[in-house]
């Protein structure tokens, strides 16, 4: 309903997503910064004597953090180590938000070359299904989805892939939409080449750094996503811990044991502001335009 | 421009169809309604006997066709646990979440456009910055959690505010502090982005150059021309919001359209979330054929295309 202006919106999410600090030093050392602690918790705790993230103990239930050396970040209500539970969590949320952001930008970079490079009715219809499905806020479908489907990791993974795609379609076919007019591919095309040489040659190089910053933009939207569905119930399932779960298990303690809430807060915040930040610094200043 | 507008609407009529058939279809995957609605006791005899009373013994495709008849007659199914009609439900809970929406977005804009006037008029590009990177930070927190750690705050430890509920006034104060914010930030990235691009086209070096005061360069000039793509980004934007807002109203326990159909979710009645959803889908159609609308009053470059 909106496709007279679906330019308009591919180019100012471009230029949002572009838009970075002049001091981009300073957000790549705060990005990293942040990145590196999360990916200390996920690669070094595995090693430590304390590491089990299942092991019940009722008798040691909400030990507060920092009080007994075997549970470093405290316990919970049912006595499991937080610092285990955190770190597992983690990689749950990395390894759902990187194989979903995977899906949904390869799908959508084909869907996008498609209707930017051949037009007409198939360009109509892949726009027309990208319209349709925005009409229906994305937490909202996946709620709906993971109603009728059920919500295993495998499952949860193929439902944020497939129905993320159309942001990556649009800057996509935007993009091809402007290499259609530069000489190189008129030239390419009165050569001779073929579709696909052309397609692999030309325009997917050229493509692929904008689809690239948007992957790093959309994984902190992602784990925002992810995090908000386990946090209400519908994600990830108990026991496999997740930081969306683990806070919705803390809330139930906010007036006696604000860690519960506060360190998986902790680790989210560091995820998403550092995979945010990082999108930033990365990408390329836009080319001015004439 | 009539012409344009029956095509918006056509638009509009057909999303709406394309909805109602997605969520048709999506409630006949999810698994047989009346194994729900017996007990696990009940015979086949009764199963048929549900079954067919309910209509279900029939082939899908007049299901379908009953269903979108039905639809546009404003009967969307009925409520298993309630034995209420859907719709009824759904609107009952529509202005309790509206009331969190409409404040958080009207007031998280006006803040953004404020905020982002006072930076381009300064011309301070460190004051430009430093609100970036409060805005990224704020980014950078869920709302679901974002509203979890101010009522840490503002209701646990400081006691001013009320924790969950919807009683009184001040029940509305976190929940609307936390969409408001999560608005301003998404808004200030957008609207810098667009003032960037503005900034350094010729003709704004132009007007510069004449001797134009700063102020009313970027309200005369600037301003009108970043505003106009940003208003159809705004209708596409409000699926976020409302997205955030479903959330949020389980964190506060807001008797909302959020918590209703999460709760159709957990209990298994599908009407109820089928009748959310679609809801949304109109609600999300009516606000972005609206901003067509006003796009084309304001751009002449469309009404005239």
């Amino acid at each position: 309903m909106i496709d007279a202006n679906v330019e308009v919106v591919s180019e100012a999410v471009a230029a949002a997503l572009s838009r970075r600090p002049k001091k981009s030093r300073v957000s790549l050392f705060v990005s990293v910064a942040m990145l590196v602690i999360v990916l200390a918790l996920v690669a070094i705790v595995p090693f430590s004597p304390q590491y089990d993230p299942f092991a019940q103990d009722l008798m040691s239930g909400l030990e507060p953090p920092f009080a007994d050396p075997a549970h470093l970040l405290g316990t919970d209500a049912l006595g499991r180590d937080i610092l285990s539970r955190l770190c597992v969590a983690t990689r749950v949320s990395i390894l759902i938000a990187g194989l979903s952001v995977a899906t949904s930008a390869i799908l959508g970079l084909l869907l996008g070359l498609i209707a930017g490079w051949r037009g007409g009715r198939i360009e109509k219809l892949i726009l027309a299904v990208g319209n349709i499905q925005l009409s229906i806020p994305l937490i909202l479908l996946l709620i709906v989805l993971v109603a009728s489907f059920g919500s295993s990791v495998p499952l949860l993974v193929l439902l944020l892939g497939l129905t993320n795609w159309v942001s990556y379609g649009r800057v996509t076919r935007a993009q091809v939409l402007a290499l259609k007019e530069r000489e190189f591919i008129i030239s390419a095309v009165t050569a001779g080449g073929s579709d696909w040489w052309i397609l692999r040659r030309h325009l997917l190089p050229n493509v692929l750094p904008a689809v690239l910053v948007l992957c790093a933009f959309d994984l902190g939207v992602i784990i925002t996503i992810e995090s908000s569905l386990s946090f209400i119930g519908l994600g990830v399932q108990p026991p496999t811990p997740s930081l969306g779960l683990m806070i919705s298990e803390g809330q139930r303690y906010l007036q006696t044991d604000v860690a519960l809430t506060l360190l998986p807060a902790l680790v989210i915040f560091l995820l998403i502001g550092g995979v945010q930040i990082a999108s930033q610094s990365i990408a390329p200043r836009r080319t001015r335009r004439a | 421009m009539l012409r344009f507008v029956l095509t918006r609407l056509a638009w509009a009529i057909a999303t709406l169809a394309v909805v109602l058939t997605f969520v048709f279809f999506l409630a006949r995957l999810s698994g047989d309604p009346v194994r729900l609605m017996l007990p696990d006791q009940a015979t086949p005899a009764q199963v048929d006997l549900m079954r067919k009373s309910l209509g279900l013994d029939r082939p899908l495709l007049v299901q379908y066709r009953d269903f979108i008849v039905r639809a546009a007659q404003g009967d969307v199914g009925t409520s298993m646990r309630q034995r209420r009609p859907a719709l009824d439900l759904v609107l009952e809970r529509l202005p309790a979440t509206l009331e969190l929406a409409v404040p958080s977005f009207l007031i998280g804009f006006s803040i953004a456009l404020a905020l982002a006037i006072w930076g381009e008029v300064t011309g301070s590009a460190r004051l430009r910055e430093a609100l970036l990177w409060l805005a990224t930070f704020r980014q950078s927190i869920p709302p679901y959690l974002f509203g979890i750690v101010m009522v840490l705050i503002l209701s646990v430890k400081l006691g001013l505010l009320p924790a969950m509920g919807r009683v009184n006034a001040a029940s509305f104060v976190i929940p609307i502090l936390t969409m408001s914010t999560f608005e301003i930030a998404l808004y200030l990235r957008l609207l810098n982005a667009a003032f960037d691009e503005t900034r350094r086209l010729d003709w704004v070096r132009t007007v510069r150059a004449k001797g134009v005061s700063s102020t009313r360069v970027v309200w005369r000039h600037i301003l009108p021309n970043a505003l106009l793509p940003l208003i159809t980004v705004a209708g596409v934007n409000l699926g976020v919001l409302i997205g955030g807002t479903v959330v949020l109203e389980m964190v506060f326990n807001w008797p909302g359209l959020g918590r209703l159909i999460i709760q159709g979710v957990t209990q298994r009645d599908y009407p109820v979330v089928q009748a959310g959803v679609v809801v949304t889908g109109v609600v999300f159609i009516l606000i972005n054929f609206a901003v067509d609308l006003l796009y084309v009053a304001l751009d002449p470059r469309v009404r005239l295309a």
